[in-house]
């Protein structure tokens, strides 16, 4: 009898992996096409802007949800050597875009002035980042508009902050536009594995950021 | 024939007189009772005969006497390898590739399949106002299924049975609904761990005034809260610091965060306490990770009731100290002078470690500050690797069966999860409904 209990186990959990299965199938309401794919400037069309590409980017991730009254849309896209990061968050007053914008550059600025490890003993220490591995700010037209654009050291993993040599995998073009007809901010980030990259390439695609001609 | 003149023989004689035979020397007295070579006897009698324990004590007090001591040192290095070679089971496994970010390893079989929350740090973001910063629920495939944004940095997030989601930042503990919509705060330095607890309530562990920058001390509170303002019950480390200072066996030096302050959780109902009644449901389990003390405060008196005797030798660092349904203890120990971390399971009535998880090489993981540990249901252990981005799942045997590095932190910039949480899909209903409630309200369906 016992015997016969512990040998339906695997039934019984076999069940519950199911029902949790399912449970996992289930989409969050807020991830609507989450799974859609496809390639970036698909995924931008609904947006009605585009990236001019001398290779089309696979899409990675495609999330929307709504936070704080906004709509937020975070598209990853990459290919062998190249990532584009997009943050699309709709329905923002130009009251606002002033101190999101300031805020976003200065996350990234910060990074790379004096870092103090905030912990007891010999990990309270302080590492400053060399001039020359600071963000360079550029200015860029991008949708009829004078935009600053930070281009930064990032880690293989696509961080910035980093400024020892042999953390420095990747570089990245970062770049925040409004566009005051839809009241949409696109945060856009650019990678490039550090070996590959080239300036004016990358800035030539981030300044092909434009909006779809209807 | 070479010659010794008088002198050189009385400097000689002087010398061996004032090492040796002087009173100053100790010789032909009996020796004080904290005698060094007393304690080397004591210290290798106890090692001699199996008591680990008390054996590292008394070595640690030989360094703390002597810091250049090197056979002191290697004695107690082999203490603690004997102490640990009690270990009932050392699981290992290889760490893939740190390069590959993303999904590494999936065998849904053998997972405790559900949904993982976690944010990046950023330390600097407290100077950033209105930094729009993500919190995430992504599912075993590592997509984000669901994203809060709040406005600073979050520590360590938490998702109550209702969906609605508790973080904290450093200056404030925060609940918001699941469009990010701040419900309530209650305001001050809660910067390192929090328990939810029934009727709205929280413990929380928090470090008033500490900056180690400047050298300003911590004062360390563990406390009970309810939202926005209401606290209930207060223990102020500094009122009990000849207690700290003996569990601890170290005098304390008040300067910058001496305690850190990072792990506090009401005990439930477990084995433990038949073993000993200091484990009893609703005492706190506490950690001092500067200390390394891991202990329990009896509530409401605030009294050190029990700490782990073997803490300050054994453990280099720890976080996320919980109280496991089996009564053991699940640590995770940093290990930031080995240079290598693991993650211990203790027995705290035998004060044996029944379970050892650590990588093959050992630094492959490795994180010297924050990170976490969680057992999971079905017995596996979700461990996040903070300094790596690193989130993975460990069968008991140690397999990695999860495997995950967020590469999503261009958001913050930042390379640092400070804890992660696995949820059930039973768990996430609540939230799945209420975003399903909101959308509907928002756009509603045309009939």
């Amino acid at each position: 009898m016992a015997k016969k209990a512990i040998a339906g186990l695997p039934a019984v959990n076999t069940l519950c992996s199911a029902f949790v299965s399912l449970l996992m199938l289930v989409p969050f309401s807020s991830r609507a096409d989450a799974q859609s794919q496809g390639q970036l400037n698909e995924a931008l069309a609904p947006y009605g802007v585009t990236f001019s590409l001398p290779e089309e980017l696979n899409v990675r991730q495609n999330f929307s949800f709504v936070a704080k009254g906004k709509e937020y849309r975070t598209i990853t896209a990459q290919n062998r050597n190249t990532r584009i990061e997009l943050e699309i968050i709709k329905r923002v007053g130009a009251d606002e875009v002033g101190q999101y914008t300031a805020s976003q550059y200065a996350i990234i600025k910060t990074l790379y002035s004096p870092q103090i490890i905030p912990y007891t003993g010999e990990f309270t220490v302080t590492t400053e980042c060399p001039p020359d591995k600071k963000p360079q700010e550029l200015i860029l037209e991008i949708l009829g508009k004078k935009t600053a654009v930070l281009v930064a050291n990032a880690t293989e993993r696509y961080t910035f902050g980093v400024w020892e040599e042999d953390l420095i995998k990747q570089r990245g073009v970062f770049y925040v536009v409004y566009d005051d007809r839809r009241q949409t901010i696109y945060k856009i980030t650019l990678f490039k594995p550090v070996e590959e990259f080239n300036l004016q390439e990358a800035l030539s695609i981030a300044a092909s950021f434009s909006r779809l001609i209807s | 024939m070479p010659k010794f003149p008088m002198m050189k023989i009385c400097i000689l004689f002087l010398f061996f007189y004032i090492a040796f035979l002087s009173p100053a020397a100790g010789f032909g007295q009996t020796p004080p009772k904290d005698n060094l070579d007393i304690i080397y006897m004591e210290a290798n009698q106890d090692l001699a005969e199996g008591r680990f324990v008390e054996a590292l004590h008394k070595f640690k007090k030989l360094l703390d006497i002597d810091n250049d001591n090197a056979y002191a040192l290697e004695r107690l290095r082999y203490a603690r390898e004997e102490q640990e070679a009690l270990t009932k089971k050392t699981v290992i496994s290889q760490t893939p590739d740190p390069k590959k970010a993303g999904l590494r390893i999936y065998k849904p079989e053998k997972c405790f399949n559900g949904y993982t929350l976690f944010a990046h740090r950023n330390l600097k973001i407290e100077s950033v106002a209105n930094a729009y910063l993500p919190v995430y629920l992504i599912d075993m495939n590592g997509s984000i299924v669901h994203e809060w944004i709040v406005e600073e940095d979050t520590i360590s997030a938490s998702l109550k049975p209702d969906g609605t989601l508790v973080y904290i930042n450093g200056s404030s503990l925060v609940e918001v609904d699941p469009e990010s919509n701040t419900i309530a705060a209650f305001e001050g330095m809660i910067d390192h761990a929090f328990q939810v607890l029934p009727g709205g309530k929280y413990l929380i562990s928090r470090q008033e005034s500490g900056n180690p920058n400047t050298g300003t001390p911590e004062l360390p509170r563990i406390e009970i809260i309810k939202p926005p303002e209401n606290i209930s019950w207060s223990w102020d480390g500094e009122a009990h610091i000849q207690e700290l200072e003996r569990v601890a066996v170290t005098k304390i030096t008040f300067k910058g965060w001496w305690a850190n302050n990072n792990a506090c959780e009401v005990l439930d109902d477990t084995p433990a306490a038949a073993g000993n009644s200091a484990f009893r449901k609703g005492n706190i389990l506490f950690g001092l990770s500067a200390l390394n003390i891991i202990g329990v405060l009896d509530y409401p008196s605030g009294n050190i009731l029990w700490a782990w005797p073997c803490a300050e030798v054994i453990v280099e660092g720890h976080h996320s100290t919980t109280m496991l349904p089996n009564g053991n203890i699940l640590i995770f120990d940093n290990g930031i002078h080995q240079r290598w971390s693991r993650v211990i399971e203790l027995n705290p009535v035998t004060e044996c470690m029944e379970w050892e998880y650590h990588a093959e090489p050992k630094e492959s993981f490795f994180s010297k500050t924050m990170s976490s540990a969680q057992r999971l249901p079905n017995g596996n252990t979700l461990i996040c690797e903070a300094e790596k981005n690193r989130i993975f799942e460990i069968t008991p045997e140690g397999e990695i069966v999860w495997d995950f590095i967020s590469d999503f932190n261009t958001k913050t910039g930042c390379d640092l999860i400070y804890r992660a949480t696995r949820y059930s899909p039973e768990y996430i209903q609540p939230l799945r409904e209420r975003l399903k409630k909101a959308k509907e309200q928002r756009w509603p369906k045309k009939r």
